[in-house]
């Protein structure tokens, strides 16, 4: 080998390693927004040609409108492919970025952006709508209007996070954000558990319609021209939220005229709260989103839609849509946690954790209340000496897999997912630790720590005492 | 000045010829470097006098220990960094002064592997703590309170 080819290769080996190490790097550093990036990510994993639904918009889309009920109750296939504060502008660049590798049967598109005058966006939206995609030209031209044109430098990604060393947690290392459970098969929803009352906006029917902000009806117009041009059927609609306004329905009203007159179809489901059963004192986690009830009547409502008008398949059972499956599987078991963590009535609470396939792991310690829960052996399938009364068991599927000895110092250990479940003391003074925290330590009374063997999380940690009069008390934040 | 600090000496019989002395030489180098800044970061030479008084009349040594040191510009983390920096540069000096080379010459002399992974790990280095991007200016830098 000659001495230049030999100097030309080292040179490249070396330069091949650096872009390695940065490859690395930025895989590490890079921004994972929920709502926003990690949308993108997930939607680069999927096959090609395999939503038939695909669902634009901005957080009013990605919360509102759920993928897993869409597929556990119709068999639709959806993704929410959206971003904070999405402006129509960022939709149009995603809607030709989808269209790269799928051919949905139709597309959603919500229009909370027709209300947002800022010529640019944020950079926390910029960031949350451009970052995300990947490199093309398409990524260019979508950053060339989110920002102002002195602000080119947003194509540098890698200025705006390698100071994130700080922040740099164990998530960033690994795939899937360290949750893999959640995020393997994730469709993009975002899932808001919390309910805050809010009083029902105003219905009256708007008339005059408020001209929506220029550069978003141009872009409006634009993603309504590449429907048509690409002969896939467009839905516009407008989630219903508690902070609807009457300047908004305005604004709602334009951009009705404006779609229909590509002869595109357009719901406004702030005119549907009776059709809807929207309850604000219960559905809204805030005043832009509905919480997972509120999204779950939503998203039924737009499944409804969708089969009456449209040839859509149903893909429950198919090997193909397994994702989905699993996807939906992990949602509502996320609600179920959530139910459970409601039950104050300890009959009710043993009654479905002492289940035989109720996918929950438990430890139950329990001191002086035979009266109140009577034997142990009632709930649970006890293994061996039925004869101790009180201490601390552990029970999976309803089956004890741990109970406390008769006498002296005793320690459980086993591993839960990435953490560990550790039992020790001794009888009347039991500790139970989950990763390096501990749970509660033994007391008058019954405690219940629950771990979920589906997502992989304690899901409820709860007390049972005679002082609140055995009904269920938990910490502040659970 | 060396004739007044030989003067000195020489009234107080100090040894010069021994490492304590070298070191005491280091300390009020160290000091005076240390005041000289009181005055370049300082508005106005009224309160960079009034921040030398300060530091008589109202010691606290607690600061050391009470982690208030974080606040005053580079948190745990980024002293963190900065120790291991320091530890780098004298690790770089002591070759340089014990092998009698340059850093460059000295890494020629490594297998291949030590050499890529030193000079890839500090570009790395360079590029994750370097300080650069949106939330930097670099005119601040070159003009830093002068």
């Amino acid at each position: 080998m000659g001495k230049y080819s030999k100097c030309i290769m080292k040179i490249s080996l070396f330069l091949g390693s650096l872009l390695l190490c940065f490859g690395m790097l930025h895989r590490i550093f890079r921004f994972k927004h929920e709502d926003g990036i990690y949308g993108l990510d997930a939607f680069y994993r999927l096959e090609e040609n395999v939503v038939d639904v695909l669902i634009l918009g901005s957080s009013h889309a990605f919360v509102d409108i759920n993928p897993a009920v869409l597929y556990r109750k119709y068999g639709i296939a959806g993704f929410d492919l959206g971003g904070s504060v999405q402006p129509f502008w960022n939709s149009y660049f995603y809607l030709q970025e989808a269209l790269k590798t799928q051919r949905p049967k139709v597309i959603i598109l919500e229009a909370f952006a027709a209300t947002r005058g800022e010529p640019y966006s944020s950079e926390s939206a910029i960031i949350k709508n451009n970052f995300g995609l990947k490199f093309s030209w398409n990524k260019v031209e979508s950053l060339k209007v989110s920002a102002p044109q002195e602000k080119s430098d947003y194509l540098l990604e890698w200025i705006y996070y390698h100071n994130r060393y700080k922040e740099i947690t164990e998530t960033d290392f690994g795939k899937y954000l360290g949750n893999k459970k959640k995020y393997e098969d994730w469709k993009g929803h975002y899932c808001m558990l919390e309910t805050r009352k809010f009083p029902m906006p105003m219905t009256e029917e708007t008339t005059s319609p408020i001209p929506m902000p220029a550069k978003q009806e141009e872009y409006l117009r634009k993603i309504c021209e590449l429907t048509l041009k690409e002969r896939i059927p467009l839905v516009v609609i407008v989630s219903p939220y508690a902070g609807y306004s009457e300047r908004e329905a305005g604004m709602y009203l334009d951009a009705q005229q404006i779609v229909e007159e590509y002869g595109i179809q357009f719901i406004n489901y702030n005119e549907k709260y009776t059709e809807l059963e929207l309850n604000f004192s219960t559905d809204c986690a805030d005043k832009g989103h509905l919480n997972y009830l509120g999204s779950e009547k939503l998203s039924s409502s737009i499944g409804e839609f969708l089969t009456a008008n449209y040839n859509i398949e149903d893909h429950r059972g198919e090997t193909n849509y397994q994702t989905w499956e699993r996807n939906a599987e992990y949602y509502y078991r996320c609600v179920d946690n959530i139910e459970l963590g409601k039950i104050i009535d300890l009959k009710t609470y043993l009654a479905i954790v002492s289940q035989r396939d109720c996918g929950y792991l438990i430890t139950i310690s329990k001191y002086g209340n035979d009266e109140e829960m009577g034997s142990l052996s009632d709930w649970f399938e006890l293994c061996e000496d039925e004869s101790i009364s009180n201490g601390t068991w552990v029970m999976n599927n309803g089956k004890e897999i741990f109970g406390p000895p008769n006498e002296g110092e005793y320690f459980f250990h086993m591993e839960l997912g990435k953490e560990d479940l550790v039992v020790r003391g001794e009888r009347g003074h039991e500790e139970v630790v989950f990763g390096r925290e501990t749970v509660y330590t033994t007391n008058e009374g019954i405690d219940i720590c629950v771990w979920d063997t589906v997502t992989e999380e304690i899901v409820d940690s709860v007390r049972f005492d005679s002082a609140s009069n055995w009904m269920g008390k938990r910490n502040e934040g659970q | 000045m060396s004739e007044i600090k030989s003067k000195i000496n020489r009234i107080c019989k100090t040894k010069t010829n021994c490492i304590s002395y070298k070191l005491g030489q280091m300390a009020v180098t160290f000091l005076l470097v240390d005041f000289a800044w009181i005055f370049f970061r300082s508005d106005s030479l009224w309160d960079a006098f009034y921040y030398i008084e300060r530091i008589f009349t109202r010691l606290n040594p607690w600061a050391l220990y009470d982690g208030t040191l974080y606040n005053c510009g580079l948190d745990r983390f980024e002293i963190n960094i900065l120790l291991a920096a320091i530890i780098i540069l004298i690790l770089v000096d002591i070759i340089g002064y014990k092998k009698q080379m340059r850093i460059d010459s000295f890494l020629q002399s490594q297998c291949i592997w030590f050499r890529w992974g030193t000079v890839l790990t500090w570009i790395m280095c360079i590029v994750i703590y370097g300080i650069y991007g949106i939330e930097y200016d670099a005119k601040q830098f070159i003009y830093f309170q002068f």
